[in-house]
């Protein structure tokens, strides 16, 4: 008895695994991928905002899009090789981390173009792929091909830390902040200038914590600031700093949200949440798309700031009532400020 | 009982594949895989996912542009850390720790890799290398010492101390040893002669005559045990049966010359020599690994030669003897003068410098800056101790384990990528398998499998709410 059940299990098995080798297809429509970093798409921020431009691109011109997810930072570069040697003609990556990576498949794979969110490629001394001797990367450094999709963050955190100084009881604001890394330092650097610029004599707080996606870390800084009397938490770490978030909502405080309107993706803390600072990294895909789309890309750095609108502070929803209108005028003249270039956030790279 | 022994002579190789300690985990996999295969059918609400999902995997882990050389990396720290958990479970160990120690083990090669420089590769990636099971080693002594001296449970304290790493870490990547010329956080590069070579690398790399001197010394040194195995065993032959031989030659032999004295030597030597030679040479002429994209590294090769060496040590030496024995029966050990305070400690040792190895050679040979960012490993360890439970400890089973671990994590994005099912089927498989392998029973019935066999004893450990 016990032979025949070992031999059927046998046969399904070798059944399926033949079969299996005939699977595969093909279709002539354009193809982008998009590779996250090891937040995942569904990371209530940047990677799924990303993913999110990806499918409005890919819905309105009718393209095939697929995402993968990365492990580990060792994932990257075979996250990237998989699309590419899959034959999709555009790869989008998410994330700072993935510079590396990036401009080594990108010039691995010329004839695909790369998009990268968050980082930019400048000349470095004993760099492998873009050394000191080039003039500008893009250009002649190699990556024709790609095309970096910059963030003004600092902009958007001056707004954000103008609202916090204006609604803060305590005069003390802070950030529960991710990996010390330039999109998060120009979060932070924004954001305590513009709560210094409200109120010259408010205290800022900020404690950068190596992850993005350790909300249990964030939570524990974020409790620990607000016991230093902060009463308003600007998270700024992806997941991390929804930790803080969360922190301030359980201590009924006020909170900001970062990259996304959190409102929407993390409603869990919408009673505490005044704002967020986003980062309309959807937009700035799907801008980028389009340009693809209409084959009028051509690589280089494309920055979104206050003034084309690429980042911005998300409505205050339920808040709206509990912001005076001192404040709100505070902010606008902020906005006015940044976009006419007589306010700086003092953020240098 | 006694008949089943006595089976007609066609199921004979059956009845012996159903002793075989191989049989339930190959089961458990066969079987994980079909409810796999259920469940995205049931999910996806048609067959032919199921044909693109496993058509997709099978491709991305095997046939596609690197897809074999991105399985065998992946393999690579999964033979190391699976042969790591053998170990302690040789011990009666259940090291859950290997995590932390494959950390520590990184950031020990980082710190040698990248400070001493201007060493040739001969002395500096063996050197880093021992840096990386140093690190480890010491980090895995910790619990086990706690074990023998306070008895406090190795699977509290190793996962634990996984954290204590995993922090400390942090701390290092982010502080002392940081790349401050980069933006991202991370250590700064190694030295070139730390570097684990790409197989691609191998013919440039052997145009130095150091490194040909090491891969020489290295190929002498096997030529040499291979040689003395052999030479050992016909000297047993001979020991066990004088009558035949004396029989067929008619005259004493001789006193053997100084040449067949040092027979094993002369082997080594003339390998030696041949190989560092003629390798330089050879490879320059054809090399099979000449796509330079190609991540594949000599790791492999250190791979395979740690599940030797762990067979070797486990099963063939008095260490390995003392350890196997402390694991079975530590009172029986203490009876025969054994002591468990060093047997426990020394395979904690054993199991975290080979987790340390794997940490090692992932960042002088695998990740892209050569050096350690943040959250480096993910979950390696964890899927190893399902590994080492699904080899049945047993050094040689864990490469097949861990190169199907490998291909499975390896192929499974394409699977995503080819037929939409998530990438996470591939871990609730691998769940699976595991909760089939550490309850045979469910195996045993769903395939009506008698229990009597002997030695079915599977890895669990069995200090396992005990002490040791």
């Amino acid at each position: 008895m016990r032979k025949s059940y070992v031999s059927i299990a046998a046969m399904i098995t070798a059944a399926t695994l033949l079969a299996a080798c005939a699977g595969g297809g093909a279709s002539s429509k354009l193809k982008v991928g998009l590779v996250t970093d090891t937040g995942g798409v569904n990371d209530k921020s940047f990677n799924q905002s990303a993913w999110t431009g990806v499918q409005k691109a890919a819905t309105e011109f009718g393209w095939d899009a697929k995402f993968i997810e990365s492990k580990q930072p060792t994932d990257y570069e075979k996250n990237i090789d998989q699309f590419a040697t899959e034959k999709y003609d555009v790869i989008v990556t998410v994330g700072f981390l993935m510079g590396d990576a990036t401009a080594a498949k990108a010039i691995q794979y010329p004839n695909i173009k790369f998009s990268i969110i968050d980082n930019a490629f400048f000349p470095t001394k004993g760099a492998k792929v873009c050394d000191d001797s080039k003039k500008d990367c893009y250009v002649d450094g190699g990556l024709k091909n790609v095309t970096s999709l910059m963030f003004q963050e600092d902009e958007v955190g001056f707004l954000a830390g103008v609202v916090a100084a204006g609604i803060s009881k305590t005069g003390t604001v802070c950030t529960v902040a991710g990996m010390e890394i330039p999109p998060v330092v120009k979060f932070v650097t924004g954001y305590e200038a513009g709560a210094k610029w409200m109120n010259a004599s408010a205290k800022a707080l900020h404690v950068y914590i190596p992850s993005f996606v350790d909300p249990a870390k964030g939570k524990e800084v974020g409790n620990s600031m607000i016991s230093q009397s902060c009463d308003v938490v600007f998270g700024a770490g992806g997941n991390t700093g929804n930790g803080g978030l969360l922190a301030a909502k359980e201590k009924s405080l006020a909170a900001i949200g970062v990259d996304v309107d959190q409102y929407n993706t993390y409603p869990e803390v919408k009673d505490a949440l005044v704002t967020s600072a986003t980062k309309n990294v959807d937009v700035a895909v799907y801008e980028y798309l389009k340009t693809v789309n209409a084959k009028s890309d051509k690589g280089g750095i494309l920055t979104a700031n206050i003034k084309n609108a690429g980042i911005g502070l998300a409505p205050f929803h339920d808040w709206d009532s509990k912001v005076s209108d001192a404040v709100k005028a505070k902010v606008k003249e902020a906005t006015d400020g940044l976009k006419a270039g007589t306010i700086k956030t003092g953020y240098q790279p | 009982m006694k008949t089943e022994s006595f089976a007609p002579r066609k199921w004979l190789a059956l009845s012996r594949l159903t002793n075989s300690a191989f049989l339930l985990p190959l089961l458990a996999l066969v079987t994980a895989l079909i409810l796999g295969a259920i469940i995205i059918w049931v999910t996806s609400g048609s067959i032919g996912t199921v044909f693109d999902a496993f058509g997709g995997l099978i491709r991305g882990a095997l046939f596609k542009e690197r897809g074999l050389s991105e399985s065998l990396i992946a393999t690579v720290p999964y033979v190391f850390l699976s042969l790591a958990v053998a170990v302690g479970f040789k011990a009666g160990l259940f090291n859950i720790g290997v995590e932390g120690q494959f950390y520590m083990g990184a950031i020990s090669a980082v710190f040698v890799g990248q400070l001493a420089t201007g060493l040739p590769a001969i002395i500096h990636l063996p050197l880093t290398l021992l840096a990386g099971a140093a690190g480890g080693a010491l980090w895995a002594a910790i619990p086990g010492y706690l074990k023998v001296r306070t008895g406090a449970h190795e699977v509290i304290t190793t996962i634990m101390l996984n954290y204590v790493a995993f922090r400390f870490t942090e701390l290092i990547i982010s502080g002392p040893l940081r790349d401050i010329h980069s933006t991202a956080v991370q250590t700064t590069r190694v030295a070139s002669s730390a570097e684990v070579w790409l197989l691609y690398e191998v013919p440039a790399r052997l145009q130095d005559p150091l490194n040909a001197f090491a891969v020489a010394l290295i190929a002498g040194f096997i030529a040499f045990l291979v040689s003395r195995t052999i030479r050992r065993r016909r000297e047993r032959i001979a020991a066990a049966a004088p009558m035949v031989l004396s029989v067929g030659r008619g005259k004493p032999t001789r006193a053997p010359g100084i040449l067949s004295r040092h027979s094993s030597l002369v082997t080594a030597i003339v390998a030696g020599v041949a190989t560092g030679v003629l390798l330089p040479i050879l490879t320059r002429l054809w090399w099979p690994f000449t796509d330079q994209y190609d991540r594949l590294h000599i790791g492999v090769l250190f791979a395979i030669a740690a599940a030797v060496a762990v067979w070797w040590l486990i099963g063939k030496t008095t260490i390995g003897f003392e350890l196997r024995t402390v694991g079975a029966n530590p009172n029986a050990a203490i009876y025969a003068g054994m002591s468990i305070t060093k047997n426990v400690v020394l395979a904690m040792a054993i199991s975290g410098a080979l987790a340390g190895i794997a940490g090692t050679i992932e960042v002088l040979g695998v990740s892209i800056c050569r050096c350690l960012p943040l959250f480096f490993s993910s979950g390696y360890g964890f899927d190893s101790i399902a590994i080492s439970l699904l080899a049945n400890n047993s050094p040689f089973g864990i490469l097949g384990v861990a190169f199907l671990f490998g291909a499975m994590r390896n192929g499974a994005d394409l699977m995503e990528l080819s037929s939409g099912v998530s990438k996470y089927i591939i871990s609730l498989m691998q769940a699976l398998i595991l909760l089939f392998v550490s309850a045979p029973p469910i195996i045993r019935w769903l395939y009506r499998i008698r229990t009597e066999q002997k030695g079915q004893r599977l890895g669990l450990p069995g200090s396992w709410g005990g002490k040791a």
